[in-house]
């Protein structure tokens, strides 16, 4: 069977039943708002403290904004025992994280822009002028947080207290990534003087190639059975 | 209906020795319960057999086992003569499970839910021959209607277009008959002849014994964990029930 085959018919599947419902995009979307809007009233009136918290505010936001998609990521494997059905196709089982790993990717990628022009807006920053390097870092730093999501959503796909375990779990892990997006995105706004950008920005592409190649290997025997 | 699915898949040769499926010394352990002790059977191609027994007897498990979805504790399955330990993939590809959960998709519609189960099969069906396998069981007028409407018995019958469609050598029915009216239940039987005549094998997991006995070629009774190939004298005094064993 062909992995590229299967990958495209479950990121097909997904991406279709996420159309029909909307519920995923349509929850994270109003979530973010609401997450940079408490930020935003915790930290006070300043204009200019906000400023300088901002990429530590963004980046909050889109890690609580995740583990919302990451919980729903396997939902429609979990009506019919779907997932099971998925284990019994020949060969599917990297495909299935393959499959699940895009479609997070690319749900997360839509809501971070999202989200980040709400965040531009509401704290005056001026994300326009480093759209595309922000862009960049947004992407590497989202390819990390869905690989370990896509991971541990399976894990917990038929635990009890998953939607309590998953944030348990994903949130040690996915540090690393929160410190170089938000290190990134400071550097982008506030000027490089020292050239650390290129560190973080490593740190992030050797994140995501740990915890996409890794589990993409692992996949198989770690949900065995 | 001919789909280009299960390319890599052991083909049915009813005039090989080989037989379709073997199953060895099969034994499979949950915790302290031996549900499964010794399951050694053949089944040939060309023919149906029957799984019978009582609840908890090990029937669904034992067909989760050949269906590649379940690595048994101890023993061995063949296909085609070929061992298959250590290569569950290999039997994914020669048998497709109707289960007791139809693994279907609420959102999606009937049409979608076969054509995703095809391409994952590495199949294309037309819209002509998705409409056909729709047809088949009766549910040409719901082909465009979401899953999430179905009543149970539509459910059924949409899982039974599904492994049908994936075209599997080796056909695997749990409880086929559950949830369906008359005429869904000639359907199963249509599709089980029609897998036989095709010199594929079909193996159902049922309690319907007369029936079993009616449509397959020979059944097998599971009873304390190993497959009889007659109907024991001590299940019809009261059914046995899965052994405790010491942790």
């Amino acid at each position: 069977m062909s992995f590229t085959r299967q990958t495209l018919a479950i990121l097909e599947k997904d991406l279709l039943i996420e159309a029909r419902s909307r519920e995923t995009v349509t929850s994270m979307v109003f979530f973010a708002g609401l997450v940079l809007l408490i930020l935003g009233f915790a930290l006070g009136p300043d204009p200019e403290a906000i400023r300088r918290a901002a990429p530590g505010l963004l980046w909050i936001a889109v890690v609580f904004t995740a583990v919302l998609g990451l919980s729903r990521a396997y939902d429609a494997e979990r009506e019919n025992r779907g997932m099971e059905g998925l284990f019994q196709y020949p060969g599917t089982r990297t495909a299935i994280f393959a499959g699940k790993l895009i479609v997070l990717l690319l749900l997360l990628l839509f809501v971070e822009g999202v989200l980040f022009v709400m965040g531009g807006v509401l704290y005056n920053l001026g994300l326009a002028a480093v759209a595309f390097p922000l862009a960049g870092v947004a992407f590497l730093a989202t390819v990390g947080l869905a690989g370990i999501g896509t991971l541990y959503g399976a894990l917990t796909l038929n635990l009890r207290a998953r939607e309590v375990l998953l944030p348990l779990l994903v949130f040690p892990l996915v540090v690393p990534v929160v410190l170089g997006a938000v290190s990134a995105t400071r550097l982008l706004l506030f000027g490089d003087p020292f050239g650390e950008l290129g560190a973080w920005v490593r740190l992030l592409a050797a994140y995501d190639i740990v915890f996409t190649v890794a589990p993409l290997l692992a996949f198989e025997s770690v949900i065995a059975d | 209906m001919a789909y280009s699915s299960r390319r890599d898949s052991v083909q049915p040769d009813k005039g090989s020795a080989a037989p379709a499926l073997s199953a060895h010394g099969v034994a499979q352990r949950f915790g302290r319960h031996l549900v499964l002790r010794d399951a050694t059977f053949d089944v040939l191609w060309g023919t149906a057999t029957g799984l019978l027994g009582a609840n908890g007897a090990g029937k669904t498990t034992l067909l989760r086992i050949l269906a590649g979805s379940l690595s048994p504790t101890r023993g061995s399955i063949s296909v085609g003569g070929a061992c298959l330990d250590g290569n569950p993939d290999a039997l994914r590809m020669s048998t497709a499970l109707l289960a007791g959960e139809s693994y279907l998709y609420d959102a999606l519609t009937a049409t979608e839910n076969l054509r995703f189960a095809v391409r994952m099969t590495g199949g294309d069906a037309s819209d002509s021959q998705i409409a056909e396998a729709l047809d088949n069981v009766g549910l040409a007028y719901a082909r465009d209607r979401r899953v999430r409407h179905f009543s149970s018995g539509m459910r059924k019958r949409l899982a039974l277009a599904r492994v049908v469609a994936m075209e599997p050598p080796v056909l695997l029915l749990d409880e086929p008959y559950a949830s369906l009216d008359e005429d869904a239940t000639c359907l199963v039987d249509q599709v089980v002849d029609r897998w036989r005549a095709g010199g594929r094998a079909v193996v159902m997991a049922t309690h319907r014994r007369e029936r079993a006995e009616r449509v397959c070629d020979h059944c097998l009774y599971l009873v304390d964990g190993v497959a009889l190939p007659e109907y024991p004298q001590s299940e019809r005094d009261g059914p046995s029930r899965m052994m405790e064993v010491a942790p």
